[in-house]
This record gives structure tokens, C-alpha cells and sequence, in this order.
């Protein structure tokens, strides 16, 4: 059985790492170390629910939060590498993956087993990549119109600290195709792989994850043919991802099963 | 050890005095030969805004100060009043202050590590510097790219064009194959387009009401004139827009900028109006895909920039602090090595010049008795010598020089006598 609260964990450790961003006595290396830290001791929680029950962390919806919770600051850290500004990036996702943690651990305590059937492996960790790359489109799309923002209202204070609008439109496009195509396999692999078309009942989860490939093809669709960019395609993303994916995702670990409740 | 730096700048003499002083060092190669005479190392930098000379002398420093001093063009005194003179570790600090451009005349500025690097380049050439100027000159272009790269002392723009540059790439990333047009000839226009056009555009071009004037630019900038008539269909391709006219109504209005956004698939214009009346209508501002820009706004990023280089200067000014006491500690330790070294080498020369008038004094050693006898020789030497050599080094760390140069010449060996 899986320990729901050891999932807390981790988040006494996020909530320092937020402090600087509001107080601002830390450098940038020190603030670093800290993240680093924190998601260092997020790991170690993460493999020690994994070594204790080997097959429940793609079954427990917690658990897989948990995971995806980690994957994001371990891209908070590697971006940062890449492009010292991304750390702007902080306050989007420090606060999303503490969130995600918190609901994690609201999830009712969970033994059930999982098929060890391949396909459901690749289904889960393919809707759990597009879950994960659905989410830094979220944050690059919502730095964006705060970038944004700051050049309409001539705010040229704060404007260094934040990569360029061009870069931050760019990655939440790319983030945006490779969710989408994770989405789509995992999709598939689930569509097709259940025994027949009349067992397969459609339920909440479903519908929601249908609700969500039309929504991101939409946004794809208006990019490559329409040229639709930068605010449009920023809130198009905020939008998409903090309602139908965020609230998606809430509703399986709240009630601890993947597949909700059928449609009436 | 000795270290000095004498020179003018921007701050201490008009450009007249510059002028004068650097033209005393024309032909770098004879001055560095004439220098020989009184400084064992020297490096010699130029610039607009200085004439400095950095130095190991030989001679008494007053005797490098005036010879800084006697310019060929002018009197002796009108260049000495000007003249500032740091010793030591001020020397030390001064010379890594300038690297990190904390004494230029714009803080912050890029070209001071390039003119270092030349002028170092030249001393080397001639010849001219040594142990202890190289090992300086190493740990500066450090310090210079630790302040670049651990304070924002380089980021910001101060001027006018740069604002616009910093404006521009805040929103499109890298400037390289984007589109320019700049309509009008206006002063802050060209200023601006000058800047741009030095990042790689894909195409500039310049619209005037006189097509000769936009001609006589475009040669300037490299770019293409093109009729004042025809600016709007280029409004289309391009990514930048820079009025800078003369002029009472408005050259591009709202109603205009709506239909050019649709031909442009929504893809994001810059407009920087530098006009005054302004030359785009400023409700442009409020269309979704345009970020506009005046002459005001430029003025408050650079003046931002301003403030920010200052408060990073802060910061520098700590790195050089921390540097040049490093450094400074650094090359006075080798130096004592250095002498601590002497002070063995030639007890060790003795010791050789002892043994052989032993070995011939008594022929039927055998190679084991001499063997021992070196090695017992040798480590007398180092029992002898360690605890002077203690007691000197804890007077340099307590800050008593002079103690420890006494010691020094006591331990000082004579030189090992002649063989008959």
C-alpha cells in the first residue's frame, strides 16, 4: 500500500524555493541550489514509492502525479541550464508542480493492481508525456503574456529578466506538438487495444481526452494554415491546459482511478 | 615587489592633453626599446579616452613619472598636472578596474577588453613584458570576464539606438534576417537604424520624401532606398519600422495598420516612432500584433539602463576588490618564493664548491662516503636554513616586509670561492 502523505514530502521542500521569488534575498545560484535540492529529496521520495510497490506507480494516479511532478522541475532545472532566463519559468511551475503534489496526496489510498500488459505501459506513459509537455506549454505561454504585457504597458523594468517573446512562443508551440503526438499514440494504444469495440464504455476520462486532442489539433491546425501565433496561441494553451487537462488529471487522482465514472 | 601605473584619462585631462601624450607613442616598438632603461617590464595602453602606462620599474618610479611626462609636443608641466600615479596593489586594482570598464567613460562598455588585449599583444611583440606583468595581464582578462559574466555591468543599453536594439530583441530574439524600414532621415532615425544594421539584418531599407537624401543613407547603411510612396507595401514584409519625420498628420494610421496585419498572418511589427509630432497614430498601439514605441520610451530604457549599470558597478567593484587582493597576495608569494629559492640555490652552490675541494682534498672516498657525505651536507643545509626561512615567512604574513628582506640578505650566502 502506498503512503499518500509520505507524497507531502516533497512539498515542504518546494515551499522554501518559493519564498525567493516573492522575498528576492537569494542569488540566482543559491536559488538554484535550493530547487536542486528540493527536487533532489522529490526523487528520492518518488524511487522509494516505486522500490516499494513496483507495478502501483502507473496505477495509482497519486503516484504517477507525483512522477510528473518531478519530470517538471527536472525540466525547470535542465531549461534553466540551457537558458539561464528560463528561471523566470519558476513561478509558473514551482507553484503548479507544489499544487499537483497537494492533490496527489488528497488521493484515497490505492492497491490495485495493474496489468502487466505492454500496451497499457506505453498507453499510460504516452498520456502522461502529453500531460507533462501540456503543462510547459501552459508555463511558456503564460510567461509570454506577462512578457507581453509588461512591453504593451511599457513596463521596461522587469523586461531582461524574461527570455524574448519569439523564444517563448517557439517552445510553447514545440511543447505543444510533442504533447499532442504523445496524446495521440497513447490514445490510440488505448482505443485500440481494449477487446473489441462494444467493451469499451466511454466514460468522463474519455471524453475529456477527446475534448483535449480537438482542442491542441485546433490550435496546430490555426498555427500552420492561419499563422495564428503568439497571444492567441498563449492563451489558447493557458486555456486548454487549465481547464480541461488540469481538471482531467484532478479528477482521476481525487477519486484515485484513471478510467472515471462512465457517461450517463 | 613593485607595480605601477601612470597615465591620464577622460576625467583628469581634456582631449588636447591626450592628444599630445598619445602621440608621444606613435611607433610603440622604439618607445618600449627606451623604456628598457628604466622599467624591466612595461605595457603601454591607448585609447580615446586614455594614456596609461603600466609598469615593473627598475629605476626609481619618479624617474618613469617624468619621463610619462615629457611629451614631445608640449611642456613638461602641462602633462604632469594630469597625470595620475597608483603603486603596488593600487596599481594592481586600477589596472583591473579598467579592464572590468569601471573608469570608462560609458560603464560597462566592450571595446576596453580588446584594447587591452591589443596593447598586451604589442608589449609582447616587443618584448617588453615579463613573469610579472604576463601573470597580471592573465588574471585581468578574468577578472574582465568574471564581471562580464557575474554582474549585468555590459547588458542593459544606454543610448538611445541601443534601447531600440534591446526594444526590438525583447520581442523578435535575434535580429539576424529580419526586415527593417526606416522612413525619414531624422537624427534619432539613422541613430537607431545605425545600431540595427550592425546585427545582420536579411534587408534595410530607407524611405524619404527625398529620394536622394534616402539614396545618400542607404549608401551609408548599406541598405536600399526606395520611394516614400511605396513604404506602405513594404509595411507587409518587414519586422521593424522606424519613422523619423517632420511632419503634422500621421503616415500610418489605425484603419491602415488594421488591413497590413491581416496581409501579415498576424506575425508581430515593431514600430519605433522617433518623430515628434508623432508619425503613427498612437492608437496603432492597441492592435494585438503591433508594440509601439516612442521617443520617450527609448529614453526611459536607456536611462534604465543607466541606473542598472550602476547598481551592477556596485557588485564589480567588489569582484576587482577580492581579485586584486588575491592576485596581489599571489605575486607577492612568488616573489618570496622566488627569493627563498635564491637563498637555496646558492647555499646548494656552496655546498658543491665545498665537496669538490673535499673530494680533492681526500681522492680515496669511495662513491658510498661521498654519497653520504652529500646527503649529510644537504640535510645540515635544510636543518639550518628551515627555521630563518619560518621566521622570515611569518613576518610577511604579519605584514613586516622589511624584517623578512633582512633576514633574507643575512641568509644570503657568499659566492663560493674560486677554484685554484
Amino acid at each position: 500500500m502506498i503512503n499518500q502523505y509520505f507524497l507531502a514530502v516533497p512539498i515542504l521542500a518546494y515551499i522554501p524555493c518559493m519564498l525567493p521569488m516573492f522575498v528576492r534575498r537569494l542569488s540566482v545560484r543559491q536559488h538554484s541550489l535550493l530547487i536542486l535540492s528540493a527536487f533532489i529529496l522529490h526523487c528520492i521520495v518518488v524511487i522509494l514509492n516505486i522500490v516499494i510497490s513496483p507495478l502501483f506507480w502507473l496505477s495509482s494516479p497519486a503516484l504517477t502525479m507525483s512522477m510528473v511532478s518531478a519530470l517538471l522541475m527536472l525540466s525547470l532545472i535542465v531549461l534553466r541550464l540551457i537558458r539561464p532566463k528560463l528561471s523566470a519559468l519558476d513561478k509558473v511551475i514551482l507553484p503548479l508542480s507544489t499544487t499537483m503534489l497537494f492533490i496527489a496526496t488528497l488521493s484515497p489510498a490505492s492497491d490495485a493492481g495493474l496489468s502487466t500488459e505492454a500496451w497499457i505501459l506505453v498507453h499510460l506513459c504516452c498520456i502522461l508525456l502529453g500531460f507533462l509537455f501540456f503543462t510547459l506549454a501552459f508555463a511558456f505561454a503564460s510567461l509570454y503574456l506577462l512578457q507581453r504585457q509588461r512591453l504593451k504597458q511599457k513596463n521596461f523594468h522587469q523586461l531582461s529578466r524574461s527570455p524574448n517573446l519569439n523564444i517563448l512562443d517557439s517552445y510553447n508551440y514545440y511543447a505543444i506538438l510533442v504533447g499532442f503526438a504523445c496524446l495521440t499514440i497513447g490514445s490510440i494504444m488505448g482505443l485500440t487495444q481494449t477487446n473489441g469495440a462494444q467493451e469499451l464504455a466511454l466514460d468522463w476520462t474519455i471524453l475529456a481526452t477527446g475534448i483535449l486532442w480537438m482542442w491542441y489539433a485546433v490550435a496546430i491546425y490555426s498555427r500552420i494554415y492561419h499563422g495564428r501565433q503568439g497571444r492567441w496561441a498563449a492563451w489558447f494553451s493557458v486555456l486548454g491546459f487549465s481547464t480541461v487537462c488540469l481538471l482531467m488529471l484532478a479528477g482521476a487522482v481525487l477519486t484515485g482511478d484513471w478510467h472515471l465514472g462512465d457517461l450517463p | 615587489m613593485k607595480l605601477l601605473a601612470v597615465g591620464l584619462n577622460h576625467q583628469t585631462a581634456p582631449i588636447e592633453v591626450r592628444e599630445r601624450l598619445a602621440s608621444k607613442f606613435t611607433h610603440v616598438e622604439q618607445v618600449y626599446a627606451d623604456l628598457k632603461s628604466i622599467a624591466s617590464e612595461a605595457t603601454i595602453l591607448t585609447t580615446c579616452n586614455r594614456v596609461e602606462l603600466y609598469a615593473v620599474p627598475s629605476a626609481a618610479p619618479s624617474t618613469i613619472i617624468d619621463w610619462m611626462a615629457q611629451s614631445g609636443m608640449a611642456g613638461f608641466q602641462s602633462i604632469r598636472g594630469h597625470l595620475y600615479v597608483h603603486q603596488e596593489k593600487d596599481a594592481l586594482k586600477h589596472i583591473f578596474r579598467v579592464i572590468a570598464s569601471l573608469d570608462s567613460m560609458i560603464l560597462g562598455e566592450d571595446q576596453i577588453v580588446s584594447q587591452v588585449k591589443s596593447a598586451y599583444r604589442e608589449a609582447t611583440s616587443s618584448q617588453s613584458t615579463g613573469p610579472v606583468l604576463n601573470r597580471v595581464w592573465e588574471k585581468a582578462f578574468s577578472v574582465a570576464k568574471k564581471v562580464r559574466t557575474e554582474t549585468g555591468i555590459s547588458q542593459e543599453g544606454v543610448s538611445i539606438g541601443r534601447a531600440g536594439v534591446d526594444l526590438a530583441k525583447h520581442i523578435l530574439g535575434s535580429l539576424s534576417g529580419k526586415k527593417v524600414l526606416l522612413i525619414g532621415a531624422g537624427q534619432h532615425g539613422k541613430l537607431v537604424a545605425r545600431h540595427l544594421s550592425q546585427h545582420q539584418l536579411g534587408a534595410l531599407y530607407i524611405a524619404n520624401r527625398n529620394f536622394n537624401r534616402a539614396e545618400k543613407l542607404a549608401s551609408e547603411l548599406n541598405a536600399a532606398a526606395i520611394p516614400l510612396s511605396q513604404a506602405g507595401h513594404y509595411l507587409e514584409h518587414v519586422d521593424i519600422v522606424l519613422t523619423s519625420v517632420g511632419g503634422k498628420a500621421p503616415l500610418i494610421g489605425y484603419t491602415q495598420m488594421q488591413h497590413i496585419l491581416k496581409e501579415r498572418r498576424y506575425q508581430p511589427l515593431i514600430c519605433i516612432d522617433l518623430s515628434v509630432p508623432r508619425a503613427i497614430e498612437p492608437r496603432v498601439s492597441e492592435l494585438e500584433e503591433v508594440f509601439c514605441f516612442d521617443i520617450d520610451d527609448l529614453s526611459q530604457v536607456a536611462n534604465e539602463g543607466r541606473e542598472r549599470r550602476v547598481k551592477e558597478a556596485e557588485k564589480a567593484e567588489a569582484i576587482v576588490e577580492a581579485e586584486s587582493d588575491r592576485c596581489w597576495h599571489m605575486l607577492h608569494t612568488d616573489e618570496l618564493n622566488t627569493q627563498i629559492g635564491d637563498v637555496f640555490k646558492n647555499a646548494h652552490e656552496l655546498q658543491a664548491a665545498e665537496l669538490r675541494r673535499l673530494y680533492n682534498d681526500l681522492p680515496e672516498l669511495s662513491q658510498v662516503q661521498r654519497e653520504a657525505i652529500e646527503r649529510y651536507s644537504h640535510a645540515l643545509i635544510k636543518k639550518i636554513l628551515h627555521n630563518p626561512i619560518q621566521t622570515a615567512r611569518q613576518h610577511v604574513e604579519a605584514g613586516n616586509v622589511q624584517q623578512f628582506q633582512n633576514i633574507i640578505s643575512a641568509l644570503s650566502v657568499p659566492q663560493p670561492p674560486k677554484e685554484s
